[in-house]
């Protein structure tokens, strides 16, 4: 579980945010500058906090009273920003061993290679990232952040790169994905269809602060905000679709 | 009220459209044929054996030799120490950092002659530190050393300033992906912010190099034109221009023919962008 508790200021954006993020999917949605990428940047140890705590399970990665604050090299989470930040001048699987350490040199190319049969992309190993497609791109860059076999996932709006033909596709194979993962991952959007696709729990940030955390029928039960209401109001309701239909798809 | 037809109006827009196209053909023109005229003068007017017997001048060889030396160890010392400054820089914001990048920047436009009297004052022998140089047994002006110098103030900035433009124009989620991937300060500089800025960097040094080459004003100030140890090509040229001006010119079409050499290749190499590195 990732435990957060922080007080943030960037910029004009006064971030103050109570979250837990338990094994399986958590969605934080919320209006453009509400906060959110500054939010996965203060677990991250990329924005420091001002006040607070963040602890993945027992372990404290920032607390403000103790003084401790772990370096972003140690925390061991796994991150894929917004456009996915391939490195253009590695191939793919170059890019995906970058994070591997302790091991030969066959050892972590089986790895890697493992991950990426494991996620079918192992056909791009050898292929330079400014030749892949958005989708591709998204699945190296989440072969990459789960090669550190990493404590958490956090995904910075996975799909807002992507065409909306490949959107569909690589919402259905997060979905599986991250259900299959199973530790607390965060995944940052804007989107209800991303929710509506991934599942899981959803928690509602507006201005810096949370302002709802529930399913995604609880949110539409009892909206707590006019954005909120909104927001789910835009998602058509459909029946979930059967397994199967989206295993076809990965 | 007659109508007006589509041949009219096309008619009315063709003088608009030739009077704008003449005229920034006549402007580009213009300066285009003023600035190829000379560097075509310097070609046309010297010929072959003129330019053999010119480029055999006694002051040739030692100058071209010292140049070559000079300049190479000047962008060795350049890229060496302003590659982590222009790192450092480029990573800091605040007012602090814009001073700090004003001042690497000025001597790109100082007159250098201005240039030559800084240097002297801070490393002559009357200088800032020129008692302390003295003290340990060091008179830099009028060596080779202070050629070195000179060379190094006047060309850091071109490199500095493409170095901090390139590492700036990284994209920050590449470094923080890194960090996350567990690679420590130094890897990320060196696994991906130093490859990634690689082709900005290597343009600015090609720009340093050439700068250093091409130095004048400060050499001669800080440190003289004496032949084999500080008297560089273009220092050479000016010396030539007054006895054999015929030497002067083959001296010249030689650093010609090196600057375009490397500019040329430099166009090539940095004009691609990366898509074409696919």
């Amino acid at each position: 579980m990732i435990a957060i508790d922080v007080k943030a200021e960037v910029g004009a954006l006064k971030l103050r945010v109570q979250l837990s993020a338990y094994d399986g999917t958590t969605i934080v949605v919320g209006p453009n500058g509400a906060g959110k990428s500054t939010l996965l940047k203060s677990v991250l140890g990329v924005v420091k906090p001002s006040a607070g705590n963040v602890s993945l399970g027992k372990r404290a990665l920032y607390c403000s009273e103790q003084r401790i604050n772990v370096a972003t090299e140690d925390r061991r989470l796994g991150y894929v920003p917004q456009c996915y930040a391939l490195f253009p001048h590695m191939t793919v699987l170059d890019n995906v061993a970058f994070g591997v350490r302790g091991r030969s040199k066959q050892e972590r190319h089986e790895h890697v290679m493992e991950l990426l049969a494991d996620l079918g992309i192992d056909h791009l190993a050898k292929r330079k990232t400014l030749r892949l497609s958005g989708g591709e791109s998204q699945r190296v860059a989440l072969a990459r952040a789960l090669a550190i076999k990493p404590h958490a996932l956090l995904l910075d709006e996975p799909m807002a790169a992507l065409d909306a033909g490949a959107r569909r596709k690589v919402r259905r194979f997060l979905g599986v994905r991250l259900r299959a993962i199973g530790i607390p991952t965060i995944v940052v959007s804007h989107d209800i269809d991303d929710v509506e696709a991934l599942g899981g729990r959803v928690a509602v940030l507006e201005a810096g602060r949370i302002v709802q955390v529930g399913s995604l029928e609880e949110l539409r039960r009892k909206p707590a905000t006019e954005f909120v209401r909104e927001f789910v109001a835009a998602a058509p309701v459909e029946p979930p679709r059967a397994v199967n239909e989206i295993q076809a798809w990965v | 009220m007659a109508e007006v037809t589509s041949e009219q109006q096309g008619q009315r827009k063709l003088p608009k459209g030739l009077a704008w196209k003449a005229g920034t053909a006549g402007a580009a023109g213009t300066l285009l044929l003023f600035m190829l005229l000379p560097i075509f003068a310097l070609v046309a007017t010297l010929s072959w054996a003129q330019f053999r017997a010119g480029i055999t001048h006694p002051s040739v060889m030692p100058a071209l030799r010292l140049s070559m030396t000079t300049t190479v160890i000047s962008l060795a010392i350049v890229v060496a120490l302003g590659t982590p400054l222009a790192w450092l820089i480029s990573r800091r914001e605040g007012r602090v950092i814009r001073f700090i990048e004003t001042v690497v920047r000025l001597p790109a436009v100082l007159p250098p002659a201005v240039a030559g009297v800084a240097l002297l004052l801070a490393f002559g022998r009357k200088g800032l530190l020129g008692g302390w140089l003295e003290h340990i047994g060091l008179s830099i002006p009028f060596t080779t050393t202070a050629v070195v110098m000179a060379e190094v103030f006047v060309s850091a900035p071109y490199f500095l300033q493409a170095a901090i433009s390139a590492f700036r124009s990284i994209d920050e989620s590449q470094l923080t992906v890194a960090q996350t991937l567990g690679a420590s300060p130094a890897r990320v500089f060196f696994r991906v912010a130093l490859p990634l800025a690689g082709p900005g960097i290597i343009a600015g040094a090609a720009m340093s190099w050439a700068r250093a080459l091409g130095e004048f004003g400060a050499t001669l100030m800080f440190a003289g034109n004496l032949q084999g140890r500080t008297q560089t090509l273009t220092l050479a040229v000016y010396s030539t221009f007054q006895s054999d001006m015929r030497a002067a010119q083959a001296l010249s079409l030689v650093l010609v023919a090196v600057a375009f050499t490397l500019l040329y290749a430099l166009t090539l190499t940095t004009g691609r962008g990366p898509e074409a590195r696919r």
